[in-house]
This record gives C-alpha cells, structure tokens and sequence, in this order.
C-alpha cells in the first residue's frame, strides 16, 4: 500500500489547529515522512485538488463559500475528520444565534452587509458527515500526532469519553469547585487532561461537553458558585453551543 | 439556512483572500486584494458577556496571534477598571509576547518566506536539502512554543493571564530551563538573520508613513506612545480620532486609514521607528549587514523581522535573568461603568482593543482594529506599483512577485496568500 493521500484544509477559524500540527516540531517530519501531503494550503504551493485518503478539516461553516467548500471536500475525502472545536462544534462563533441581542447589534455596527454572505456560524456535520472528530481549542498535539498513527497502523482511533473532574482526580489535583471557583470540569471531555485545572485556572469547556453529562447536577453546583440565568448560560454554550442544546434535551 | 445576523466582524482577514488585478495596457486598473474568510462577529458576540470571558473569547480571533489577543484585551480590560497590575504580571505577559513573537517570526520566515525565494512549494519540500535550516526553524518555533506554554498554560490560546494577574507563575526549575532553551537557539536566531538578510529582495520604493510603538529607553512591546515617521505622536487613548474604519464591497475584512491616508505597521515600522534602541547582537548584527534603516522597501520587513528575532531571543534571556519569580494572587478590583482602550505590538503590527463597560463588569460596547487591516490599503498600492514595473514579464512571474510582495507583509491571512487565485484579466 502506497502513502495515505493526506490534504490539511480549512475554512472559516483562526489557523490555530493548522499551526498545531505544523508545531508538533520533534516527529513533525518523521511524521509526515509516512504521508503524503498532497494539500496543506497554509504552507504549501502546490496543492492537490483531491481526492484525498484523508481530509483534516480547520475551522466552521461561516460563509456561503464555506458551505460549498465542505460538500465539495466530503465527496473528495473518503476520510474527514473535524480538526479542532470550531470543525466539531462550531465554536464561539456559533454562540451568536444565542445571543440575546442579536438582531439589534447588526444594525450599530455595518451599514451593510449583504456582501458578506455570512450563514449561520455551525459545525461541519451540520453540513456533511464527519467520520472522526479532535476537538479542543486548539486540540492536542499528543492527540493528533496519535491519531495519525492509529490511521496508518489501520487502527480505528478511539474517542475518549471521561470526563475532566476524572482527570484531576488522578493528578490529584485541588478541585477548583471546592475553593470556590466557577469549573465546568464535571460536564466537559478531559481529552486535554485536565489541562487549565492543573494550572489553577478553571476549565471553561474548550474540548467540548461529554456525552453522559449530568446537566441538571451541574446547574446545582453553578448555581451555589453564584452562576445562574443568563450568565450561566453564556458560560456553558460558549464552545458548542449546539451540542449541549441536543445532550440537554435528550436528558 | 439562517441569515439573520449581519453585523461587523473581526477575524476578516486572516485565512482566506483572493486578489483581482485587472491590467489594461501598461495600467494597472484595478487591483482588488479580496479578504474572503467567513464572519465571526468577534465584537459583537462579546456584548453582554462578563469580564472575565473577553480575553478567552478574543483570543480565538487568531491563532498565530493568539498571545497578543489575550494581552491586549486583559489591558483594554484593566484600563478601564483601574486596574494597576504588579510587575511581575507585566514581565510575565512581556515572557509571553516575546515567546510569540519569536515563534510567529520563525514560521513565517522559514515556512511561509524562505520556499518563495528558493524555488520550492513548501519548507517541507526544502527539508531534504536544506536540513539545517528547516531543522532550524523547527528548533526556534519549539522554543518560543514553549516559553508561551509554561507561562501561558499552553501554546495557542494560553489562559493563566487573567484580569489582575496570572493564575500561576513559574518556579526556578522553569525559568532556568527556559533561559538555556533560549540559549540554545540564540546561534540559530544569528544564523536567521545572516540567512534573510543576504537574499535578494525586489525592489519597491516609494514614500510611506510607518507607524509603531514608541518607548523611551526600550525596542517597543506592550506599552508606549503611538509615532509614525512623519512626525506623528500621540497617546493609545485617542486611537478613534485618527484612525477611521471603512470597507469594500468586494471583502469580508475593513480596512483602516490614518487621516484618510493609508500608512504601514508592522515589523519594519517598528525597527524605522526605533532602531537607535536595539541592543547587543541585533544591534550589532544590523549594522554590519549594511541592511539601510530606516527603509522604504516593503520586502525589507522580512529583514526586520529576522532582526526583531534575533533582538528578542536575547531581550527574553535578559528578562528571565533579572526576574525573580514567586507565586502572587491577582489585585482585587471591582468592575465599574467604563472604557477601556489597549495598544500592543504584536507580530504583524499594533493591535487595538477597545471596550466599553456597563457597572456590573458586562460589555456593551467594542471595537477591534488588526494589524492586517491597517495594511491593507498600503498592500493594495504597493501591488499596484508592483505590477506596472514588471509587466513586461510572464505572468508566472508576475504572480510569483506578487505573491512575495503579499507574504512580505505577513498579513494574517498568509495562509491564503499560499492559494491565491489571481484572476487575470489583459486587455
């Protein structure tokens, strides 16, 4: 079997999981050594129009182009993975149709705006299929780079499903709860390993909420922190606004 | 699909753009540098939010320049309450802009830069044969990686600077292997400088006003007043009555100008505005190239920042050596109704943040302005009088010109400037 045809792309974001790749600077090239990278726009001139053995897709449907962009790289892709939150759950751009003033900020701001031809920011399986998901904002380098290699040992890369108070826990970690800080750690993956937790700042949900959450439990907890109504609101839907909206109404 | 929401956006440059030239004759009739990157209404969606979410939310605007972001809104953010923080705050968030400065040069230089001007599609393709440099670069992007995360939790998005403080600081073992890390690529940061500056650059000159940062006793990071080499000077806080925000229908990105004139920000503004206060080997390293500064050639940015490389690795190993660093909690303060604006520089040039407070500590209002978006007029120009002096070459050759002279800028959508569609029209 030849290299996996690799193509690295995005749409509307901030670059960041592109670089994150790019800095995974020790096995970076003995990495890509194994692939072949057909496409990766941000750092290359010549690329690839498809179609790809894999597909890691940056960044949320934000524009009509987007939106055309993500149909054309799925029917390309026998393989597309949503690289980063913004890919898999659409991100803090996404949290606008949330917002309580939504219609009247357009107004202050632009005088027009048709020209941007703006859709409603969203995860690209809102769109297309999405056959794996490394969200996180930015995701894990540990994370991608093993994701890679489960792809090129034909194994099928697992998705974790603990949450980030489990990972405290091992680390043995001061529980940001108990001294009174407001930590979203009960309902959130910990596929970052409980990263800002271990560095005394609070998590606020970048990875995305877990499956099994206990939504109703978490709201208690908040609520004796204070965080309730609106604000609690603004803090629980900031990364995947969408997916906790479906997880809450399945409970 | 929903298309409700239409209002203004910030991350409008970085990512995608295309570039409409359009040459009749010898004149070049228009020339249209498209941002086309999707809107993400970065300073609405922060209206209504509390203080101490707008620098997590910011920060997602870039990823390259993630650190500036969150520095500058924590600024912005404590401007307005009063907030004075302690010094060790201030050399820890200076750590982190340093490490990222560091990291943003190097990539753009060796990933972004350097295949254009050696004939190759990537930096990848040139490892092969150039191993030493790409190992190089991969070497410095790794150090100025990792002074961002252990200050700043990690490297894209850091989140221990808080409003008032950091939620930690570093410990003895950390600083001391941070220093050596430094070390360790100062030769390499030499090396980058010795490589960048001996390419051979096109040529552009023409008249321009390069605005920066201005210290008095130091090369400009965080903090200082607001000069241009035209004889301009001002305080951060009057930003909004120079500085003027339009946009182009063709574009998702605005675009800003100085007194309805265009001017240039960036590292090569930087260095025009303040090379008499480089130090030590930057210092020494320029003056020997015979690289003329201050200088008008937009190329010659590449060079500035090869310079800025080599000036900040050395200015973070001095810092780190002076600091002593000690666990603080961050200063108390109360949230009031306020404004508050911050000027930094960051990679590509001074980033403004801007917010209005309501009592309770929520936004209500607040206004962005990106270092690509104050270039991009000036990009615009420069394309221009590009291409009428070399029209008489191939078209492969032109947009290859035109491709470096874009690059040059470091603008924030680089990343697309590497699938440029130039729609060519000749008549």
């Amino acid at each position: 079997m030849g290299k996996p045809k690799v193509a690295i792309h995005s749409i509307t974001g901030c670059a960041g999981c592109q670089l994150t790749i790019y800095f995974i600077e020790d096995v970076l090239l003995d990495l890509l050594s194994k692939i072949d990278l057909v496409a990766a726009p941000m750092i290359q001139e010549k690329n690839s129009k498809g179609p790809y053995d894999v597909t890691f897709l940056e960044g949320s449907v934000s524009s009509q182009e987007d939106l055309l962009r993500v149909k054309e790289l799925r029917e390309k892709s026998k393989v597309l993975v949503a690289l980063g939150t913004c890919s898999s759950y659409g991100n803090i751009q996404s949290t606008l149709s949330y917002h309580k003033n939504q219609k009247d900020i357009p107004k202050g701001i632009y005088k027009t705006t048709s020209h941007l031809k703006s859709v409603e920011s969203s995860s690209v399986d809102k769109h297309v299929k999405v056959d794996y998901y490394i969200p996180g904002c930015p995701p894990d380098k540990t994370e991608i780079a093993t994701f890679i290699k489960d792809l090129l040992l034909g194994k099928t890369p697992k998705a974790y499903s603990k949450p980030v108070c489990f990972i405290c826990n091992l680390k043995e970690n001061i529980c940001l709860l108990d001294v009174g800080k407001e930590c979203l750690g009960p309902v959130v993956n910990g596929a970052c390993g409980a990263l800002c937790p271990s560095n005394n700042h609070a998590c606020t949900g970048c990875r995305g909420p877990l499956d099994d959450l206990n939504y109703a439990a978490h709201k208690e907890i908040a609520k004796s922190k204070g965080v309730s109504g609106e604000l609690f609101k603004q803090r629980i839907i900031k990364y995947a606004p969408k997916k906790f909206e479906e997880l809450v109404k399945k409970l | 699909m929903g298309q409700k929401i239409k209002l203004n956006h910030i991350c409008k440059v970085e990512g995608h753009a295309n570039l409409e030239l359009e040459i009749e004759g010898s004149r070049v009739k228009k020339c249209n540098l498209e941002a086309v990157e999707g809107s993400r209404f970065f300073e609405g969606l922060i209206i209504g939010r509390k203080y101490d979410d707008i620098s997590e939310m910011v920060s997602r605007i870039c990823g390259i320049c993630s650190v500036g972001h969150t520095v500058v809104s924590l600024k912005a953010t404590e401007n307005a309450f009063g907030v004075k923080v302690t010094r060790q705050t201030e050399v820890l968030r200076e750590l982190m802009t340093i490490g990222e400065r560091i990291r943003s040069h190097a990539t753009h230089l060796y990933f972004l830069c350097l295949p254009d001007y050696a004939g190759y599609s990537s930096a990848l393709d040139m490892a092969p044969k150039y191993k030493k440099e790409i190992g190089r670069a991969l070497e410095i992007v790794k150090v100025g990686n990792k002074l961002v995360r252990v200050i700043g939790g990690r490297e894209m998005h850091p989140f221990t600077s808080i409003v008032g403080g950091f939620t930690k600081s570093i410990n003895q073992e950390e600083k001391e292997d941070l220093i050596k890390s430094l070390k360790t690529i100062l030769p390499e940061a030499t090396k980058t400088f010795d490589l960048f500056s001996k390419l051979k650059y096109p040529s552009l000159n023409r008249d321009r006003e390069h605005m920066s940062l201005k210290q008095i006793d130091e090369f400009p990071l965080l903090s200082g007043i607001i000069v241009s080499d035209k004889g301009f000077n001002t305080s951060p806080n009057t930003y909004a009555s120079f500085i003027k925000e339009n946009f182009d229908l063709y574009s998702t990105s605005k675009f800003a100008l100085k007194d309805n004139k265009e001017f240039v920000v960036g590292a090569l503004s930087r260095l025009n505005n303040n090379y008499k206060l480089l130090e030590g080997s930057a210092d020494r390293l320029l003056k020997k190239s015979g690289v003329k500064i201050p200088n008008n050639n937009p190329f010659i940015n590449i060079v500035a920042q090869a310079v800025e490389l080599v000036h900040w690795v050395e200015q973070g190993i001095v810092l780190l050596e002076k600091t002593e660093f000690f666990e603080e909690a961050p200063v108390n303060f109360k949230p009031k109704k306020s404004r508050g604006v911050a000027t930094i520089e960051v990679p590509r040039g001074l980033l403004y943040h801007y917010y209005e407070y309501d009592k309770s500590g929520h936004i209500t209002k607040a206004n962005i302005i990106t270092p690509t978006v104050q270039n991009l007029k000036s990009m615009e120009s420069d394309i221009r009088i590009l291409v009428s002096q070399i029209l008489n070459k191939k078209k492969e050759d032109i947009i290859l010109d035109v491709e470096k002279l874009i690059r040059a800028y470091d603008p924030c959508f680089s990343c697309s400037t590497h699938f440029l569609r130039v729609k060519w029209k000749k008549t």
